[in-house]
Order: structure tokens, then C-alpha cells, then sequence
């Protein structure tokens, strides 16, 4: 009988295994997410993949337009001047009920603005009525501690974290009518779990 | 009474031939053993107080009692406090310094720092649960933006877990002079557990200090000696990430000691490989923290993408830690008679011991949480499930499953020891941890289908007047009903170990089989790699899975990052 130890009882063998975690990696490749350029395909190769609902990834955003990325007019977008295009914003789209309803000046394909505010305890504009289609360029930012935005699609939600004084920019397009739940995933104080508005797309 | 001397000559830096841990421990000076009993007690009290919490948050978010919004993130941060930071930090010095004076012929060393630490933590401990109960509720991570209108709240939260930190200091430098103490007089050498206990101590310190960096601004500005900390958040992910990996350390450092005690089996891969797998903790946790980041708007890109990288190496320790004790196992038993086939030999272990049963589901449970964990790393997967009751859902796999169910194993191995009295009901003992096992499943199940339509984290009333989801509160009755199971087992097992504590009968520590080397040279070992391959295929389809539901939205969303 041999003395020798088995492969699987051979410490390299084990070291090796231990490294099994790494494995994932071709999972996170195919579906364009993996950290290295290695097999990696690129999220926009596979579009329109799933029915149209193409997920583009974040690093888009860093090799697109810079204004994406909040930065305008050379240089980045203050609170301040968040402020002020944000007190702008719902005044200029108001409806008579209250709600706010977006709307480009010109038909062009730029995204429509929509300028977002977090604040303890409620969000600013807690209503908006958007377009299926029409692509919008959120600017969000929170007014005092951190806060959340998610909007809920039913089957999953999705999240953007807000910190103070910090303008997020996100750019979105809804594909199918509906109304959302958008609500605050951070807790931020005693009133946090009133915190919520709606979306409603049409 | 007379102290028991150790008997000389009994220690080799192998193991193989070593008096069991519980005979090391049984034979300290009393000083010793009334020290140890002291921490495990004060240990057991905040697990006590953090299940309690737990279950009442757990039941409040399950719609099945009412809680006003204060209340609720009062017994909330109480029981983050309590059990995240009190229950798994007191019990890690506990069993620290177990294994470090049982490495030692003469007990522990330093004890005036021991007892400094005593002192220190127990007066944390008090400032913590006080500060949580009559002031503003900060939750576990004392956001110091939530205390703005209440310094005090921030000035006991912090100060708490700054004594926390000192008391982590004084311990560990009384296991580390233990310890050194402890090596061969001739060669200087160490064992495994040793050189474990040191690496342990190490990376405990170096939280402490992680906690004073995170801690010691928000005492300032309290006390109106400092400015605002704003840097707050990103300091407490740097220690959150040492302080939630620590933990997972002292789990496969205690397993270690847990299979020589119950089974007698020795590491089948030698003392110096043991040596290498507990210091690649050190190597592979701190450069891993980066993923608990992914969703704040400030960091950068190539961050993101360093973060997701490293991540992938975060399971490495743990994952060859696992092999290294089910291959062992595996080739002891094997050797011992255990019927052929790929598993038939796990039937054979002993699991009619409460703490062998206690690892054993440690380790099933481990590597559940490890399947949904590597979800988590992904930073492209992070706006969908980051801050939503999915990260509760996977993580008690490791804070209750994993860490606790060790731990107490553990204490059901060196109480005995400590007080002479035997283990309470084992078969009932023995069966506990299967009980908390499924109602983890099932807690874990529903809590992470429910993080994945979208359920917060950290919010009670999730109705939204009618206007959230409608398949988010049966999932969350379906998350309160598996913490009743899981906690329900859990009591179970806590009044067990009280009962060794006070009351219980005397009679001799649960057997242990005699220790000996483990494995026939030439048999193979294919449990552990063939539960790895499993384990990896598992991961590839929960991430595929949240990959597909991610696509699944009706959107296009590009961005999410901040320009200033």
C-alpha cells in the first residue's frame, strides 16, 4: 500500500481549495461586472438581452458625458447651487396638485433635469409624474444627515444612498408605466419611517 | 482549597499528546478560574440582553407587536449594542484567555491587567446598555449625525465602546505575555493554538485602536473638545469591517480547540500549516474592507473596483480553515472503521455532544452564509441590495449560526471545567443548535427574498399607508417567525450553560475521545473539497439569480455617484 498522502490530503491541495472563492469571478465576467479587463463583456454587448430592460453599468457613467458624473461648467455642482436650481425646479414644474411633472422646454434628447432633495423628514418633490421613455437626470442630494432613496418596482427596488451636502447624479429612463414607492433606506431619526413619496409613470 | 498544579511535561508542540483543553483549564489556579467564570458570565448577560432585543425587533418588523418609532430604534440600537459588540467581544476575551492559560503550566500571566480589563469592560458594558436605553437611539453604530441635538447620547455610546476598546488592550497583552510565556523552554517554539491566540490578541488590538480612531472624535465633540466628526461614517466601515471578521477568527480558532477536545483528532496538515492559515487573516481581512462602501456616493471608481477584487479573497482563511478540520476529521474517523462512501463517515462523529453538535452546525451555517455573502461583494449588485433586510437575513448565518453557536460550544467545554458540574439535558443540549439552524433557514430565507423586493433594513412600519409592495410583509412575518425558532433554541441553549453555571449537577466534563493523529497515510479526503466545489456552485447561482433580478427592472439607470 502506498504511503504517500493522498492529493486531496496534500497541503497545496488545500491551500489551493481555499482560493475556491475566486471562482465567481467568470460568473461576475459574464455578466460584464468583473473588476479586471480578463473575459470581461462589457455590459452594453449583451443589450436589450432581457426584453429591452438593458442594465448599464456604473463605470458607463465615468467614460460618458461629464456632466453625468455632476460635474458643470468645468467644475462640480455645489450645494448651493443645488439649492437654488432645486427651489427653481419645483416651482417652475408644479402642478395644481401639488405634484411635479417635468417637461423639457424644447423636444430634444438630452435627459430632463429633476432636482431631488432628502430631508428629515420627507422628500422634495414627494410626488412626480415622469414619462415612459423619456430619459431624466436626477440630482439628489440630502439637506442635514444621510438619507436613502429606493424606488420600488414590486419584484426588486432600487437604491441610491445620500449624503449631506454631497450632489448624486443618476440618470434614468422608466420603460413601463406604473407608480413607485420611493422611500428612505437609511435610517435618519424617529420620523424616518414616514419617509416616502411616489413616482408615477406614464 | 488547594490550587491544582498542572502536570509537568505534559505540553509538546503538536498536540497530538497534550492533557485535553478541558483538563488544562480544570487544573488553573483559582484565581484564574474565577476570572474566566467572571467573563463568561458578563458574557452570557449580554447575549441575554441582545437576544431579548433581537426577538422584539424581529417580532416588531413581523408586524406581530406595535412598537412606537422610538421604542422601536431603542430596541434596535440595544440590541445591536448588546449583542454585535458586548456579547461577541466579551465572549471572544473569555475563550482568549482560556486557550491562552491553557496553553501555560502555571496560568495566566499579567492577571492585574486581566482584572484591569474586568473592570473596564463591565463599566462599558453598563455605560452602553444605560446610554442606549435613556438617551437618543444612535443604533449600534453611534451615529454621531443623530445625536446632534443630543450630545449626551453620543458621549455614552462612544464612551462605552472606548472602555470596550481598553479592556480589548488590557486582555489581549495578558494573553500575549500568556502565551509567550508558555513556549518550550528549550526551542522557544509554540503550538498552533498558540501562535493562533497570539495572531487572535493581535488583530484584536489593532481593532481596539481602529475603535479609538472611530470613537475617540465623537467623545471630543461631545464634550465640546473637538470639531464635528464628519469623517464619522467612514471611519466606523473601517472598524466595522475588523470588528465583524474578528470574530469569524476566533470561531475557526475555537473549532481547532473544539475537535481535539470532542473528537481527539489532530490537524492531519501539521502545526506549522495551522500557523499559516490563522495568520492569513491578517493578510487576507483588512484589505477587504472596501465593499460595506459600494452604495456611498463619494467613492471613487477605481475604489469600487479595487473593493470587488479583494473581496473575492475575503473566504480564503475561513475556507482553508474548513478544509483543513473536515479533512481531518474525515481521515480520523475513516481510520477508526467509518463505513465507505463519500459521507458515511460524517454519521460517526460525535454528535451526541452539545459541543461537537454546536460546531457541527457552526460550520453547515458558515458555509450558508458564506453562499449569500459573496452577493453582497459585488458592487454592482450593491443598489439593489445594500441597506435592505437581505444583510440581516445572510449575516446571522454567521453573528448566531456561525459565531454564537461556537461560542457557546466552547463555554460548554470549558464551564464543566470551571465549575465541576456537568453538562445540563445534552441530548436536549445536543439539539438545540439544529433547532436554531432552521429557524435561521428560515429567517435567513425570508429576510433575504424580502431584501431582494426591496424591504429596508432598518425601518419598522413598512407599509408605506398601502402603498409598499404587497409581497413585503408576508416575508417579513415569515423573517419574525424563523428569529422565534432560532431564539427559542438559542434560550434553550443559554439556560443550559447558566444551569452549569448555578444549580447544576456535579459530575465530569462530557467525554472526550483521547487525542491522537489524525488520518491513515494514503487516504483521501473528499468531503471538504467536494463541499467547496458545492459551495461555489451554490454562490454562482445566488449570483446569477440577483443578477437576474436586477436586469429585471424597468429601467435604465446609469450613474449613481456624487461630483462633489
Amino acid at each position: 500500500m502506498s504511503q504517500e498522502r493522498h492529493f486531496t490530503t496534500r497541503r497545496g491541495f488545500v491551500a489551493a481549495m481555499g482560493f475556491g472563492g475566486l471562482g465567481l469571478y467568470v460568473t461576475w465576467a459574464a455578466y460584464g461586472a468583473s473588476p479586471l479587463p480578463f473575459f470581461s463583456t462589457h455590459a452594453s454587448d449583451d443589450a436589450d438581452a432581457h426584453g429591452g430592460h438593458v442594465m448599464q453599468m456604473a463605470e458607463d457613467a465615468d467614460h460618458a458625458d461629464p456632466s453625468m458624473t455632476g460635474m458643470y461648467e468645468g467644475g462640480p455642482l455645489s450645494p448651493a447651487e443645488f439649492m437654488r436650481r432645486h427651489a427653481e425646479f419645483l416651482t417652475r414644474f408644479q402642478e395644481t396638485d401639488g405634484s411635479i411633472r417635468p417637461v423639457a422646454a424644447s423636444p430634444v434628447a438630452e435627459p430632463i433635469e429633476v432636482y431631488f432633495l432628502a430631508g428629515r423628514f420627507s422628500f422634495e418633490p414627494d410626488r412626480l409624474k415622469l414619462r415612459v421613455g423619456q430619459p431624466y437626470r436626477f440630482q439628489m442630494m440630502a439637506s442635514d444627515v444621510a438619507h436613502g432613496a429606493s424606488i420600488a418596482f414590486g419584484q426588486a427596488s432600487r437604491i441610491v444612498r445620500l449624503r449631506p451636502d454631497m450632489v448624486t447624479t443618476l440618470d434614468l429612463t422608466f420603460l413601463q408605466a406604473g407608480t413607485h414607492l420611493i422611500y428612505c433606506t437609511v435610517y435618519c431619526g424617529p420620523g424616518h419611517d414616514g419617509m416616502r413619496g411616489l413616482i408615477t409613470v406614464a | 482549597m488547594p490550587d491544582i498544579t498542572f502536570p509537568t511535561g505534559a505540553a509538546n508542540h503538536d498536540g497530538a499528546d497534550r492533557v485535553r483543553l478541558s483538563a488544562r483549564i480544570a487544573a488553573l489556579p483559582r484565581v484564574d478560574r474565577r476570572l474566566l467564570l467572571g467573563f463568561v458570565c458578563v458574557s452570557l448577560l449580554a447575549l441575554v440582553l441582545g437576544l431579548g432585543f433581537g426577538l422584539t425587533t424581529a417580532l416588531a418588523r413581523g408586524g406581530m407587536i406595535a412598537l412606537d418609532p422610538d421604542s422601536a430604534y431603542r430596541v434596535l440600537t440595544l440590541h445591536g449594542t448588546s449583542a454585535f459588540f458586548w456579547w461577541l467581544y466579551l465572549a471572544q476575551v473569555a475563550l482568549m484567555i482560556g486557550l491562552a492559560a491553557g496553553e501555560s503550566t502555571e496560568g495566566l500571566k499579567a492577571r492585574p491587567l486581566i482584572i484591569a480589563g474586568f473592570v473596564v469592560l463591565v463599566a462599558g458594558l453598563v455605560l452602553s446598555e444605560i446610554t442606549a436605553l435613556l438617551r437618543t437611539p444612535l443604533l449600534y453604530d453611534a451615529n454621531p449625525d443623530l445625536g446632534r441635538e443630543d450630545p449626551e447620547a453620543v458621549a455614552g455610546m462612544a464612551g462605552g465602546y472606548l472602555l470596550l476598546a481598553l479592556g480589548l488592550v488590557l486582555t489581549s497583552l495578558a494573553a500575549i505575555v500568556t502565551v509567550l510565556r508558555a513556549r518550550d523552554s528549550v526551542t522557544g517554539a509554540m503550538t498552533a493554538m498558540g501562535f493562533g491566540v497570539l495572531a487572535w490578541a493581535g488583530f484584536l488590538i489593532v481593532s481596539a485602536i481602529a475603535a479609538v480612531n472611530a470613537f475617540l472624535p465623537n467623545l471630543l465633540w461631545a464634550f465640546g473638545r473637538g470639531a464635528f466628526p464628519a469623517d464619522a461614517a467612514t471611519e466606523w466601515h473601517i472598524l466595522f469591517h475588523n470588528l465583524h471578521y474578528l470574530p469569524l477568527m476566533a470561531t475557526v480558532l475555537t473549532w481547532y480547540a473544539l475537535t481535539l477536545e470532542t473528537t481527539g483528532t489532530t490537524s492531519a496538515f501539521g502545526s506549522s500549516f495551522s500557523k499559516v492559515v490563522f495568520a492569513s487573516y491578517l493578510v487576507f481581512v483588512p484589505p477587504t474592507s472596501l465593499y460595506h462602501m459600494f452604495l456611498e456616493p463619494n467613492l471613487a471608481e477605481s475604489v469600487r473596483v479595487t473593493g470587488s477584487l479583494l473581496s473575492l479573497f475575503v473566504s480564503v482563511p475561513t475556507l482553508t480553515a474548513f478544509l483543513v478540520i473536515v479533512s481531518s476529521l474525515e481521515l480520523a474517523t475513516r481510520a477508526k472503521g467509518a463505513p465507505a462512501g463519500l459521507f458515511g463517515w460524517i454519521g460517526r462523529l460525535p454528535w451526541g455532544n452539545p459541543a461537537f453538535s454546536a460546531m457541527g452546525v457552526a460550520i453547515v451555517s458558515t458555509l450558508l452564509g458564506l453562499v449569500f455573502a459573496f452577493v453582497l461583494i459585488q458592487e454592482k449588485l450593491a443598489p439593489l441590495i445594500s441597506d435592505t433586510v437581505f444583510v440581516p437575513g445572510y449575516f446571522h448565518f454567521f453573528a448566531v449560526g456561525a459565531v454564537t453557536e461556537t461560542f457557546l460550544a466552547g463555554f460548554l467545554v470549558i464551564i464543566p471545567a470551571l465549575t465541576g458540574r456537568a453538562v445540563w439535558q445534552p441530548r436536549l443540549m445536543a439539539a438545540m443548535p439544529w433547532l436554531v439552524l432552521a429557524g435561521l433557514v428560515i429567517f435567513g430565507a425570508c429576510g433575504m427574498l424580502a431584501g431582494l423586493q426591496g424591504v429596508p433594513r432598518r425601518t419598522f412600519n413598512i407599509a408605506y399607508d398601502g402603498a409598499a409592495p404587497a409581497g413585503w410583509l408576508p416575508l417579513m412575518v415569515g423573517f419574525a417567525v424563523g428569529a422565534m425558532v432560532f431564539a427559542s433554541g438559542l434560550a434553550i441553549e443559554v439556560f443550559g450553560v447558566l444551569r452549569m453555571l448555578v444549580g447544576g449537577k456535579r459530575g465530569v466534563p462530557m467525554a472526550a475521545m483521547a487525542p491522537r493523529p489524525a488520518g491513515l497515510p494514503g487516504g483521501a479526503a473528499w468531503t471538504g473539497p467536494v463541499a467547496v466545489v458545492l459551495l461555489v456552485v451554490l454562490m454562482t447561482g445566488a449570483t446569477i439569480g440577483t443578477f437576474e433580478v436586477m436586469r429585471s427592472l424597468p429601467i435604465v439607470v446609469v450613474g449613481g455617484h456624487a461630483g462633489h
